[in-house]
């Protein structure tokens, strides 16, 4: 199989201590940061939305998705947008994330399975680690990382505990 | 002295312009005209109407006008719009 | 994939062929019926049989024929509408229906009742006789019902010929769907002098025409000829209204060449009064020029309409409301560089633009009607049903909401009608014994409302017995005995899932769907249901929903750094929130002008970080006859914008609806206002609960104890 030695591109980019990556063909643009709007009652990993081109975008923090403390926003904070969601509903969301580094390559024989502990991220997340630079780079498995179905049933009053009383009128 | 015109192959609104303008110049200069109408392969309505108007013209004009000969062309189309004055004109040109 | 295109669009458009017939067959019980709707009748029919054809579907081909000729003869007067055509015709439509529906789901075509309804049609084909319209069916009967004779009287427009199109070449195409029986030009108009313009056109042709077609087709063929023809197209029964009119255009010579060409033909027979009516004339011939009249105003209603992929509208939609924004950019930026020319400029085509944005959303506005219109045919299937005679009556069908909206209120509506049919109105003897006329009535009634649109779904039944609700609930162990509710909780029982407080469970309840769907309906176009019932006297079910639509009249407000949009149709005024007479906290209503208003403070309720300012303002939002004060930091004013959906991500938003762009391109969130008002009256009612101490706290399974009702 000469495929698998076929290197595939990867965008690499900062997210606190952690250098993530997640393959180009999945990233839409990357936008210098600019304020948000943030929307209520919401988990805090749903940093806000923004006006990509007329489209309202929502966009999570990266870093409070993967379980981290909230990002700070600095000079080189940047917002990935991707597309996520299966083929009818598909979607543009944007990642917050510290900043870009660049496009790597990578060929399957340089990606190994992730190690089962030590990573500090939930398994399902994790599509493979490689080494970039001396540096180890744990590679996202975007359709969970951004499934649409997880966060928005994480957003679910239930889940949310919030004031249940306002939704048992009906009930 | 009948001046004889033959018409062209094409009697369609891309010659009726230049046919018409051709047939009134006849009209005016001759007292006899005939046109003759078999080398005619295609005709529309403005062709035919220029047949129309010449035969019209010519009564008014006092012009003693013989349609001839008229095509398979020319026939079928006076028999699909039904142009009973150019079918009763060429009925007296064969009579005559 | 074209061929996938073809049967979507020949799918919808059959089904609204069959919503036509339908609507004409139940409009046409009560009064007599129109040659435009017999025309449309057949039209229906004869559509969709030679749609049909084209993609193989003989099944339908086969019964549409049948169904045609029924319609045909009909239409030539041969046979009447009464029940029972009408019946066979319903059933035909049901029939066409389900085979419709079995291709769309790609299945195969159900016989169904098919053989039983041809046997009818061929029952009714064969004795025509008895009609009493049937004075010349005799000789035309006997001919093969396709065929039919038709006058036509063609004055093509001078500029036809320099259009690219020729008198002949329609007559050629003419010939080809039928038998041009006679045709004559009448040359008339041809100058003989040099005023003569050979790329003029002076022809007018007039023909005799057999053929298996009706007049739209007829019509059809000479569509595409320009502006400046007139076409007379009559069927030959109709022989003086077409002469009559065929004579109306045109100089005294054309119409004497035009009456030398009929008189020719036999069809016209010189009088000593020259406008003296021909001699042939039918005596049936008793509507002079109604079809051609007809037939012109049915295809300028056709084309009054584009039929536009939702989509398309959708992207226009969105650039539109792009366009917005950057008009309002390029006005920030002229005034920045000070230029008033510039800006004179920029300000004339934010007008433009905001003509083309109102515009553009108002195609999405479709009037309530179209959904209205099915229900003439749900209550007489129901009623027929349970054997009981309902009047429906329908107002306020022109009232428009979002294309989205009226597509997801079918079911729901549906549901309510049955519901009031069924279990609403009473049997004739109730209705006898309670001093009611035997005929029941069920009203569908649409309104817009300070920003919702309102549907109320009404009968004159007995109402909702409220005793017997809450015995039923108890029983089902919906609620416990020692719930205390208000008027609206206990009829918001019903809506509970697997209640039903009919005694027998009957043909049309036992569809396994309560009314707990249509309340998921509802809440899922975040409206509400709301019901009054009179005992004695009837039942209305009011259902509150959202404009949901592309566009908003905002209200922007502020708090801490976020901007929130109010529609506009909400808020009744806005005032500084007076301070409290202690100096501290946060009152939880005002009086205002001798009522009360509750009070939601936006910050804590939507858990929005910063400290409040030294003012705060209020802003009174009112649905229905619920008022609530939002407390807010600032007021922004008004603003027009477009409605951006949230996204699937954001669905268990309760109190956001959606959000907007606003002109420096920020995001603003859109409140919910229901979903507010609810909170904040709950709230209320839940806080004078515990004052008066006489409303325990709701258990579980209970409704929310709501006392607004009571307050009215």
């Amino acid at each position: 199989m000469t495929r698998q030695h076929e290197p595939e591109q990867y965008l690499s980019f900062q997210s606190g201590a952690d250098v993530f990556a997640c393959n180009i063909l999945q990233v839409k643009e990357i936008l210098e940061y600019h304020r948000l709007t943030s929307v209520p009652q919401m988990p805090a990993f749903v940093h806000g939305v923004m006006n990509l081109r007329g489209t309202v975008v929502p966009v999570i923090d990266l870093a409070q998705r993967c379980g981290r403390p909230a990002s700070t926003i600095l000079r080189r904070s940047c917002i990935v947008i991707l597309e996520a969601g299966q083929a009818e509903q598909r979607q543009y969301i944007g990642m917050l994330v510290d900043a870009v580094h660049e496009v790597i390559s990578l060929t399957a024989d340089a990606i190994l399975p992730a190690p089962a502990f030590g990573n500090h991220l939930r398994p399902d997340f994790i599509a493979g680690v490689s080494h970039w630079q001396q540096r180890f780079i744990l590679l996202l498995q975007m359709d969970k990382v951004l499934s649409v179905e997880e966060m928005a049933s994480l957003s679910a009053p239930a889940a949310m505990q919030i004031k249940a009383e306002s939704h048992c009128l009906m009930n | 002295m009948s001046h004889l015109i033959t018409l062209a192959a094409e009697q369609t609104i891309y010659q009726a312009q230049a046919v018409h303008q051709q047939l009134a110049a006849a009209l005016r200069e001759h007292a006899q005209l005939e046109v003759d109408l078999s080398q005619i392969e295609e005709i529309d309505s403005a062709g035919a109407q220029v047949l129309l108007w010449l035969h019209r013209a010519a009564q008014q004009q006092s012009c003693q006008l013989t349609l001839s000969h008229p095509s398979p062309a020319v026939r079928d189309f006076i028999r699909l719009l039904g142009l009973q004055q150019l079918h009763s004109a060429l009925e007296a040109a064969d009579g005559s | 994939m074209d061929l996938e295109l073809a049967m979507q669009s020949f799918l919808q458009e059959s089904a609204e062929l069959l919503d036509e017939m339908e609507s004409i067959l139940l409009d046409a019980e009560a009064d007599s019926i129109t040659a435009e709707q017999l025309g449309a009748l057949f039209r229906s029919m004869h559509t969709i049989k030679g749609s049909a054809g084209l993609f193989g579907l003989d099944e339908i081909v086969r019964f549409t024929h049948q169904a045609e000729n029924l319609l045909d003869q009909l239409r030539d007067g041969h046979l009447q509408l009464d029940a029972g055509l009408s019946g066979v015709l319903l059933r035909s439509h049901d029939h066409v229906k389900a085979q419709l529906a079995a291709v769309a789901a790609g299945q195969v075509i159900p016989a169904g009742e098919q053989d039983s309804i041809l046997a009818d049609i061929a029952a009714l084909l064969q004795q025509p006789a008895g009609s009493p319209c049937a004075v010349t069916a005799s000789t035309s009967s006997a001919e093969p019902p396709d065929d039919s004779d038709w006058l036509l009287s063609l004055r093509f427009g001078r500029e036809v010929l320099r259009n690219g199109m020729d008198p002949a070449s329609f007559v050629r195409y003419l010939a080809t769907l039928g038998q041009i029986q006679a045709i004559a030009s009448c040359c008339s108009a041809l100058p003989a002098d040099d005023s003569f313009d050979p790329e003029c056109n002076y022809l007018r042709l007039e023909i005799q025409f057999r053929g298996a077609v009706d007049a739209d087709q007829l019509a059809g063929v000479f569509a595409f000829a320009s502006e400046g023809s007139q076409f007379i197209i009559s069927p030959r029964a109709q022989l003086s209204s077409h002469l009559q009119q065929a004579l109306q255009a045109g100089d005294a010579a054309e119409q004497q060449s035009c009456r030398d060409i009929w008189q020719q033909w036999g069809l016209w027979q010189p009088a000593a009064d020259s406008t003296a009516l021909p001699a042939a004339v039918a005596p049936s011939d008793h509507k002079p020029a109604a079809p051609a009249a007809d037939s012109k105003a049915g295809r300028s209603s056709e084309s009054r309409f584009i039929k536009v992929e939702a989509g398309k509208l959708d992207r226009l939609i969105n650039l539109v409301g792009e366009l917005v924004i950057a008009g309002a950019a390029a006005n920030l930026l002229a005034r920045s560089h000070g230029s008033s020319p510039l800006l004179e400029s920029t300000v004339v085509m934010a007008g433009l633009i905001e003509q083309i944005r109102s515009h553009t959303l108002s195609m999405r506005m479709v009037p309530i009607g179209e959904t209205f219109s099915r229900f003439p045919r749900v209550v007489r299937d129901v009623g027929h049903e349970l054997g009981k005679s309902i009047k429906l009556e329908i107002s306020g069908a022109d009232t428009e909401l979002d294309k989205t909206m009226v597509d997801k209120l079918a079911d729901p509506l549906t549901h309510l009608v049955r519901n009031a049919i069924d279990h609403g109105i009473e049997d004739v003897q109730q209705r006898r014994a309670a001093g009611k006329p035997d005929q029941g009535h069920v009203w569908l009634n649409a309104y817009h409302e300070s920003g919702s649109v309102v549907i109320e779904v009404a009968d004159d039944g007995g109402g909702l017995d409220q005793q017997r609700i809450l015995a039923k609930a108890l029983q089902r162990g919906i609620i416990s005995s020692d719930a205390m509710l208000s008027e609206q909780d206990i009829y918001r029982l019903i809506f509970a899932a697997g209640f039903s407080t009919a005694e027998h469970i009957s043909n049309l309840s036992g569809r396994g769907v309560g009314l707990d769907v249509v309340q998921k309906n509802i809440e899922a176009l975040r409206g509400t249901v709301e019901i009054d019932s009179e005992s004695g006297l009837g039942t209305t079910f009011r259902l509150r929903l959202p404009l949901t639509l592309a566009i908003i009249d905002g209200f922007l407000v502020e708090v801490g750094s976020s901007t929130f949009v109010i529609p506009l149709e909400t808020v009744v005024e806005c005032m500084e929130l007076p301070a409290t007479p202690g100096g501290a906290g946060m009152p939880e209503r005002l009086q205002l002008r001798g009522e009360v208003l509750p009070l939601l403070y936006l910050r804590p309720f939507l858990e929005l970080d910063g400290e409040p300012g030294r003012r705060q303002n209020v802003v009174v939002i009112q649905t229905g006859s619920q008022r609530v004060g939002l407390v807010v930091d600032a007021l922004q004013g008004e603003f027009q914008t477009v409605i951006k959906p949230l996204g699937s991500l954001f669905r268990h938003l309760k109190a956001i609806s959606g959000s907007t762009i606003l002109g420096n391109g920020a995001v603003a969130l859109i409140l919910d206002v229901l979903a507010l008002i609810q909170h904040a009256t709950q709230q209320e009612a839940g806080r004078y609960g515990q004052e008066q101490d006489t409303c325990p706290p709701a258990g579980s399974r209970q409704p929310h104890n709501n006392d607004t009702s009571s307050g009215k």
